[in-house]
């Protein structure tokens, strides 16, 4: 039998910011403006490019090793070894959204932050990070950094045989972002 | 405004339920679902701010047994609750034995949308492989002395098995008083009784309105 102090975790839909440890959940919520631009889900299937519809009540699970992001939140896809749980909850002024990732699973511990040509959905880079040893915080904090790599590198933003140029790329936390980044966040 | 290219097919077409809240698919998940790494149970439910209602139960109540006894664990809407895994844990009228599972779960409430009357209850669980597994228990009502336990090894017997295990354990406790007897304090349990109320015999009907 456990202690009391560990025996469950309380997480208020849509209050905090940042990743909270639940055992072997890891959960991620926060609130948004219901008038800013919508912070849709995308996910890259084998088929193509697809966005999630942004129901005001919605559940959805992006399976392990599908590229997703969720525009104007972060501007990179993560792929993960590991299912990502996606709760959003809509009212009239706000936007509630919720991550949640499981670390129980064998295929659990390297995630990547990849990027895709816009055009052709060639993949153009791939960059790992050890999330199951450095843990899933660290993953988000670190993508600033990865994403300024990608966005210095021209040859990376352009697939040679499409010659479209990828935005500038953005992370996870906005206020961390150059000006340059603000305005991607804004875009795409 | 930059866009990416998207793929010009019906959303149904590449992801049949991509939406586990919809309604049309939510008889899916009435009572547990494994997708992935993951198990659903996810309903449709009387969600208030103090209570939330299942239409053949009443109010649900949730519980936790810690070192200090039981506790009661109060939900709260749009609240996420993660019982950890280890921790013996029951709904009082919903399910006559405590849960004692190897895997966390995570329970979550949703009001209903402008216009509807029922809600979104979800209960969320890793799916168990391997030695990883679950208990049925009993405990002693008056001094808390495990009693009885019945375990099913999900992880190497899947999850296919889990309510023939849950019929199986119940009818065990049910099958001796002696189960049911505290070789501590000597106080009797009422009967054990399945989630499902279909399950209930007369006496188990009868349980499940006591405890």
């Amino acid at each position: 039998m456990n202690d009391d102090a560990v025996i469950s975790h309380r997480l208020a839909m849509g209050q905090g910011d940042g990743w909270h440890d639940a055992s072997r959940y890891q959960i991620w919520t926060k609130s948004f403006d219901a008038a800013l631009p919508d912070p849709a889900f995308f996910e890259r299937r084998p088929e193509g490019l697809i966005a999630i519809p942004s129901r005001p009540r919605l559940f959805h699970v992006a399976p392990a090793e599908i590229p997703y992001r969720i525009k104007h939140l972060f501007g990179f896809y993560r792929i993960s070894g590991s299912d990502t749980i996606f709760i959003r909850v809509q009212n009239e002024s706000s936007i509630s959204l919720t991550l949640i990732v499981g670390t129980h699973a064998q295929t659990f511990g390297t995630d990547f932050y990849a990027w895709f040509c816009p055009q052709c959905g060639r993949e153009l880079a791939r960059v790992p990070f050890q999330t199951k040893r450095f843990g899933m915080a660290a993953y988000w904090s670190e993508a600033a950094a990865r994403v300024r790599e990608f966005n210095s590198s021209d040859a990376r933003r352009i697939w040679p045989s499409c010659t479209a140029e990828h935005p500038i790329a953005y992370g996870f936390e906005p206020d961390a972002d150059t000006p340059e980044e603000r305005a991607a966040r804004e875009a795409w | 405004m930059i866009s990416e290219v998207q793929i010009d097919v019906p959303i149904e077409k590449i992801i049949s339920d991509w939406d586990f809240f919809d309604e049309t698919i939510l008889k899916r998940f009435s009572t547990f679902r494994p997708v992935g790494q993951n198990i659903y149970g996810i309903r449709a439910r009387e969600v208030a701010a103090t209570a939330i209602v299942d239409p053949r139960k009443g109010k649900l109540e949730n519980i936790v047994l810690s070192r200090g006894g039981v506790v009661k664990v109060d939900r709260a809407p749009l609240e996420m609750v993660v019982t950890v895994g280890g921790t013996p844990h029951r709904v009082r009228h919903s399910f006559g034995y405590w849960h004692v599972n190897d895997m966390d779960e995570l329970a979550l409430a949703i009001p209903p949308l402008p216009g509807e009357t029922l809600g979104r209850t979800l209960v969320l669980m890793q799916t168990p492989t391997g030695s990883e597994g679950e208990s049925f228990a009993w405990y002693c009502n008056e001094c808390l002395t495990l009693m009885h336990e019945y375990h099913y090894n999900t992880g190497r017997d899947g999850f296919d098995g889990f309510w023939r295990a849950e019929t199986a354990a119940v009818e065990g406790y049910n099958s001796d008083v002696r189960h049911r007897t505290c070789p501590e304090c000597g106080h009797i349990n009422p009967l054990g009784y399945c989630w499902n109320v279909s399950k209930d015999k007369p006496e188990n009907t009868e349980a499940r309105a006591l405890w």
